[in-house]
């Protein structure tokens, strides 16, 4: 049986939750991510940083109400990729 | 969390699940806006109803009062500040939908006032008022909405059918009672049930 290769980018517990998340979501603010992914500020800024690059997401900086927010969405290569993702690790699980 | 590369595709496929879990974004209701909405609508009709009765020159005037409150509470709604950390795509239909009930409500105002005869008028009204609780009701699980939205498309048709505009604002009185006024107690008191107030 044939292995498909698992996309590195996705192959990482944070950067894997960051996209779970956001497959059912339409936008969601960083402080939102932070709080469901129970990840730290700081880790979780250096995950979107590398999903942003590999164009999975996309991030928004902005000032509402005098107060900065980051506003992330994932993009259609990043749906791709999770749904691709997703086959890899079907095919790891299938019987035989 | 930490930001481990190795994991099995069992644990890939929990972080997966866990997180689809918590992605999904409740719609919830408080049930205030229905109060409000169907208790300053029962109040008007029932306000016509007696200016008819007492042989009022202005049979409206509750109306007209409606109409001015309808539009500062539009207002305070659009200026409320509101914060979302969280856009789903259903919360953004839903707002469609809102814009949608508004434009039909004042359409047929409009038409009230320049074509149509406030006896079919009426009955335009509670036509989009179910509509607006159909979908809501459905949105929002709530049975007593849903059942709502029937009972104010037979007020609907009975506005039609009755010539005689008083007993109209009796119909319309009795669908807001069931359409908003109950199901608006029935989500606050849920709502506060699940937020532990009170």
């Amino acid at each position: 049986m044939e292995f498909k290769e698992l996309d590195p980018i996705l192959h990482s517990q944070l950067r894997l939750a960051v996209i779970s998340l956001l497959i059912g979501l339409k936008e969601a603010e960083f402080t939102f991510i932070k709080e469901k992914t129970n990840a730290t500020a700081g880790n979780l800024s250096v995950q979107i940083n590398k999903l942003k690059e590999a164009e999975y997401i996309q991030v928004t900086k902005q000032f509402k109400d005098n107060y900065p927010q980051t506003l992330c969405r994932i993009t259609p290569k990043g749906i791709d990729a999770f749904e691709k993702y997703v086959l890899a690790l079907q095919s790891y699980m299938k019987p035989g | 969390m930490e930001n481990r590369k190795q994991m099995t595709s069992e644990e890939s496929l929990t972080i997966i699940q866990q997180m689809i879990t918590q992605a999904k974004v409740d719609i919830t209701d408080n049930g205030f806006g229905w109060l409000l909405w169907g208790s300053l609508i029962f109040l008007t009709c029932i306000s016509t109803y007696v200016f008819i009765d007492i042989g009022s020159a202005n049979i409206f005037l509750g109306w007209n009062i409606f109409g001015i409150l309808t539009i500062i509470l539009l207002l305070f709604d659009v200026f409320r500040h509101k914060k979302k950390p969280v856009r789903t795509y259903v919360g953004d239909l839903l707002k469609l939908v809102d814009i949608g009930f508004i434009i039909c409500l004042f359409t047929v105002i409009f038409s009230i006032n320049v074509a149509v005869s406030p006896n079919s008028g009426f009955g335009f009204f509670l036509m989009i008022f179910a509509f607006l609780m159909l979908v809501r009701g459905g949105a929002l699980k709530s049975r007593a909405l849903i059942v709502g939205a029937m009972v104010n498309w037979a007020g609907a048709l009975a506005i039609f059918v009755n010539k005689e505009f008083r007993y109209d604002m009796l119909i319309m009185a009795a669908a807001v009672l069931a359409g908003y006024i109950i199901p608006g107690l029935l989500l606050m008191k849920q709502y506060r049930k699940s937020n532990n107030i009170g």
